[in-house]
């Protein structure tokens, strides 16, 4: 028993550790090399604990190998090109000037519901306003639509926007964060201020509040338990 | 950069260290495995003193070995060696030749299988 939890322990530090190494990509992102050592590593891990007859050595020693191989081969393909789109492959044009490539799709084995779902997750229900796709080699899609059919910005239309600053957490759940309150150019005595005048009369009341130090505000207080 | 070096590092010394393990172990099994092959062989010749004394090294040696053994190999592939050495020395006490070569030769044989499983060749990889 104490083995056991004593092995989970250090398996858990060992592929926090590893994982971090790995970086922070999301794990539907995962390259192929990536995925392939995180089930390793996964899997690895399971057995000096299932089996307490094994040695933890054993676990340890592929889980530091895997690991150390997956960071000699990111660093070649960060170097090399070929090694690249060897070990990652190369994203494939699903879709050109309108077209299926059908080719693309056979050997990506990529199906028609497939390419419809990505689309749909893209926001994208009719097919021919889309101008490109792109099968990334994490195997997500990228999408262009053509000119007429993206959406109408400011520099399209020729309007002057400033670019307003971006409003950061303020206060979180009654805690005032003192970091982000100098980002935007303000103290505390600013923040009880604008409380002030929203009739709440200490941060602890709030529960959630972002500012942008000017004029953009959100404050929601905390509700008053019964 | 640095963290390819050290990947490179670990690496090394991960490959020096198996086979420094293996060489241990190698060591731990041949002399093992003298102990019992003369304890063997003067249990054929009924001289049960010198067999006795043989066997007896062989489990002291078996013993100090153990926690180093522990770490690095299955702890059934142990129990089993171990279980066999003491079968030995009870055939040994109860001087029974025929039944003592028998136990001895299966002693030998398991002791063998560890350095066998430990050792890199085509055979243990695939």
């Amino acid at each position: 028993m104490a083995i056991i939890f004593f092995r989970t322990i250090i398996i858990f530090i060992i592929i926090v550790a590893a994982l971090r190494f790995m970086g922070k990509r999301q794990l539907g992102e995962l390259e192929l090399s990536e995925l392939v050592v995180a089930v390793l590593i996964s899997e690895q891990a399971t057995l000096p604990l299932q089996d307490i007859g094994i040695p933890l050595i054993h676990g340890l020693v592929s889980i530091i190998t895997l690991l150390c191989c997956e960071l000699l081969i990111t660093a070649a393909t960060l170097k090399s090109l070929k090694f690249r789109s060897f070990i990652c492959g190369k994203p494939s044009v699903i879709i050109d000037e309108g077209n299926i490539v059908q080719s693309e799709m056979k050997s990506n084995s990529f199906s028609l519901d497939e390419l419809a779902e990505a689309l749909r997750k893209k926001d994208i229900i009719d097919i021919s306003k889309v101008r490109y796709a792109v099968l990334e080699t994490d195997g997500t899609l990228s999408t262009c639509l053509f000119e007429k059919e993206q959406a109408a910005t400011p520099s399209v239309m020729g309007i002057d926007v400033k670019d307003k600053v971006i409003p950061v957490s303020v206060i979180s759940d009654g805690r005032v964060l003192s970091d982000n309150l100098s980002l935007i150019g303000r103290d505390e005595s600013w923040l009880r201020q604008i409380l002030s005048r929203k009739g709440i009369e200490s941060p602890t009341e709030v529960y959630y509040m972002t500012s942008d130090g000017k004029s953009d505000i959100f404050l929601a207080a905390k509700e008053i338990r019964k | 950069m640095r963290k390819e070096i050290v990947a490179i590092a670990l690496l090394a010394a991960l490959f020096a260290g198996s086979l420094l393990n293996i060489k241990i172990i190698r060591r731990i099994t041949s002399s093992l495995y003298d102990n019992v092959l003369s304890a063997m062989n003067c249990a054929d010749q009924e001289d049960w003193n010198s067999a006795g004394e043989y066997t007896e090294r062989a489990v002291w040696q078996w013993d100090k070995s153990k926690r180093y053994l522990m770490v690095f190999i299955r702890h059934t592939e142990i129990d089993t060696v171990s279980s066999s050495l003491n079968d030995f020395r009870t055939e040994i006490i109860n001087r029974d030749p025929d039944r003592t070569i028998g136990m001895g030769e299966k002693a030998l044989e398991q002791i063998k299988s560890i350095e066998e499983t430990e050792s890199v060749s085509f055979g243990s990889l695939f």
